[in-house]
């Protein structure tokens, strides 16, 4: 009896003890390793315990992609003369979870991290949670980052930011698909384009692939409505322009009408959207450059000979639009060696480390790096022509969230068939009024 | 001596809540302290790092004026009420069957199995059938072109597809109660129903399935609760759409905070969502202790 009682009591003990070590807050007690992928370079592993030389990267990139990490760590080290050591995580809402916790903490907080731009990257940099790096940009724009992108990523005259990714959307196309339909070359203008959809339609391809994701409705919307007028896109973007104005009732309409010839195919989730364009059973879809990279990877295509790229042509003569969306990566104001983490982000701009990220995601943000795939060549191309083409942030980071999200429910609605174009635009614009205070 | 004897008879007389502290720590640490956190939160605007600003009720009125928000109480009362039926109907005739059957331990088995794929892993399972290029494209293949597409988009017709699917991996723990409760039954009633001459759908109604009352109760209490938080399968094949078609009260909860960014008003339907759960809780089990006095 005695020997069970203190049993019992041993037992308790170690369960007491151990809820409170599993409370104890440290940074790597902190992240559930089933959720966050941790790579290092095998420098690292080597020298675990020198802090100097070593920097951290938290990211909701990489995760499910460890060898791509692995090599990106390899390529960033080598190139920054640290160890890199990147955390990746799985799931967004521990994602942010864990950066809230962590920015205000000198102890816990990376050397650099990924964040989401537009207001969410506003709410950070508002609040003095995150460093000035407007030194750190006249560095990179240097090393071939183009200047462009800094304003998406600064706030009251400051750069909080530098990207991560920047990824332009273009139509995709399957060029057998066209080839089959008699379509030889790529539209200029967009009757070409609606023409160039019947063709697809009376070979019996549908045209337009869509994906289900719940936030995707503002792809083809923003497009159109770009096409039509840039300027009539930025004004519904900032509450310049109303959504009830009657240059949007054509836009939807034009859309509407696009639907109703059976120009979109039904949404279906992404992975059968790229298979589905890669089997020519649709031709083309809005996405960004690294699809092209998917479809060669996943399917086999060859990009300039099977699939290419070309921007939706303007209705009224003006640029085509190529829509940008860029991720960025940001440093916490508390981190301990602010010196560390600008080292860290030069780094991120060298040939070696940007040679890896095209490679392994399609993604470059450099001019020095030598693209070998003929459509990624083509699309860079297209952004660097700014006599023909204007880049234009998204409309998902280039809106105000509440209005965003309330939007891209009405026009889903409206790709279903739920609602037409007035109640549509009526809808938003009720939102946009409380938003934009008209 | 005498203070010292007190002290060591009142150790030994709360001996016994030691045992239990280590739980009440617990409990109390990640529980309760969350409760009160999401109670608080309810009443403010917040996005996870500015500073919070008190809005009173605000987040509940624009709630209840949220037709998001009626969507949503919607498709969880459609959950709880179709998933309540299913899941007693189905378990206790399946668990009839395997207990009258000469291999119950086989298909007890079978049955039971989807139970043991977490919520995760069968919604990505159902989710790969139901994709345009899995059992849809089968209906193509009969003919039925119209059906070649991805069922999970289609709004509401989504929803009954993961009830049912919920319900397919649901099936297994309420058919293991429900066997043990048939197992368990007092044998006089119903042989001397038989003697009486009782025919067998009488027999069911008349004895057995009153006496499965406690089991019964256990199985509704259950599924009630279960159902009323569901939000794993439907995250994993629909993330609430099309255009928040789909969404749950969990999913509200969830989005309203995580992907949007406003906790108070995630925690504010948070804070509805349990307030439901113990209504219907506790009139569920003031019921079952009233009877059981009588």
């Amino acid at each position: 009896m005695k020997k069970l009682k203190l049993m019992s009591f041993i037992l308790i003990i170690c369960l007491l003890a151990g809820s409170l070590a599993g409370c104890s807050k440290g940074n790597d007690q902190a992240k559930d390793t089933s959720v966050t992928e941790n790579q290092s370079s095998s420098a690292a592993e080597k020298d675990s315990s020198s802090s100097s030389g070593k920097a951290t990267f938290w990211n909701d990139k990489l995760a499910g992609v460890a060898e791509i990490s692995k090599k990106l760590s390899d390529a960033w080290s080598s190139s920054a003369g640290l160890t890199v050591d990147i955390n990746s995580y799985g799931d967004t809402a521990s994602y942010q979870t864990a950066v809230s916790q962590s920015i205000d903490d000198a102890d816990a907080a990376p050397h650099l991290f990924t964040w989401w731009s537009g207001e969410q990257l506003e709410t950070l940099a508002t609040s003095g949670k995150l460093m000035e790096l407007d030194d750190v940009w006249e560095k990179i724009i240097e090393m071939g980052v183009s200047p462009d992108i800094k304003e998406a990523l600064s706030y009251s005259g400051h750069a909080y930011a530098v990207p991560y990714s920047l990824l332009n959307n273009v139509i995709i196309y399957n060029k057998d698909a066209f080839k089959k339909a008699g379509i030889t070359d790529t539209p200029k203008t967009f009757d070409e384009f609606l023409e160039d959809c019947q063709k697809l339609v009376d070979a019996g391809i549908t045209p337009i692939g869509l994906k289900n994701d719940s936030w995707a409705s503002f792809i083809w919307f923003q497009a159109i409505t770009a096409s039509y007028d840039p300027n009539l896109y930025l004004g519904i973007c900032d509450g310049s322009i109303k959504y009830t104005d009657e240059r949007m009732v054509e836009v939807l309409e034009i859309w509407q009408d696009m639907f109703r010839k059976g120009y979109f195919a039904e949404p279906v989730a992404h992975s059968d959207n790229l298979k589905r364009i890669a089997l020519g059973e649709c031709a083309m879809f809005i996405e960004p450059q690294g699809e092209v990279t998917s479809l060669q990877n996943e399917y086999g295509l060859v990009s300039g000979e099977n699939v290419d790229a070309f921007a939706l042509p303007s209705m009224h003569g003006d640029k085509a639009v190529v829509f940008f969306e860029v991720a960025p990566m940001s440093v916490p104001a508390v981190v301990k060696d602010p010196e560390t983490s600008k080292k860290l982000i030069e780094a991120y701009y060298t040939k070696e480390t940007q040679t890896v990220t095209l490679k392994e995601e399609g993604i470059v943000l450099t001019n020095t790096v030598d693209i070998d795939d003929p459509t990624l060549a083509k699309i860079n191309a297209m952004v660097a022509d700014t006599d023909n083409y204007q880049s234009i942030l998204r409309f998902y980071e280039n809106t105000p969230s509440a209005l965003r999200d309330h939007a891209l429910v009405e026009l889903a609605k409206f790709m279903d068939g739920q609602q037409d174009v007035m109640t549509t635009l009526e809808n938003i614009q009720k939102k946009a009024d409380e938003v934009f205070g008209n | 001596m005498n203070k010292g004897n007190s002290i060591k008879n009142f150790l030994i007389s709360k001996k016994d809540y030691l045992y239990i502290l280590p739980a009440v720590i617990l409990i109390t640490a990640f529980f309760i302290s969350s409760i009160v956190f999401t109670i608080y939160l309810s009443f403010y605007s917040w996005d996870g790092f500015s500073d919070k600003v008190f809005v009173g009720f605000e987040n509940y009125k624009k709630l209840f004026t949220d037709s998001n928000f009626q969507i949503s109480v919607m498709n969880t009362c459609l959950w709880v009420v179709l998933s309540l039926v299913i899941s007693l109907i189905l378990p206790l005739f399946f668990a009839i069957l395997i207990v009258n059957s000469t291999r119950s331990s086989l298909f007890k088995n079978i049955f039971y199995f989807p139970s043991t794929l977490s919520s995760t892993v069968g919604g990505l399972i159902m989710t790969a059938l139901l994709s345009m290029y899995g059992i849809p494209q089968v209906f193509g293949l009969l003919g039925y072109d119209s059906l070649v597409k991805d069922w999970l988009s289609i709004p509401y017709v989504n929803t009954i597809v993961m009830i049912f699917m919920g319900t397919w991996q649901g099936i297994g723990m309420n058919m293991l109660l429900f066997i043990a409760g048939l197992r368990n039954l007092d044998r006089s009633p119903i042989e001397s129903a038989q003697i009486d001459g009782a025919s067998k759908m009488t027999l069911f109604r008349k004895v057995i399935l009153p006496a499965l009352k406690p089991t019964t109760i256990v199985v509704v209490l259950m599924s009630l609760v279960n159902n009323f938080k569901v939000f794993d399968n439907i995250w994993v094949m629909t993330k609430g759409g099309p255009y928040r078609s789909s969404e749950t009260l969990a999913l509200t909860m969830y989005t309203e905070t995580f992907v949007r960014n406003n906790y108070g008003g995630g925690a504010a339907v948070a804070v509805i969502l349990t307030l439901v759960i113990i209504i219907v809780s506790y009139f569920n089990l003031k019921n079952t202790f009233k009877s059981n006095e009588g």
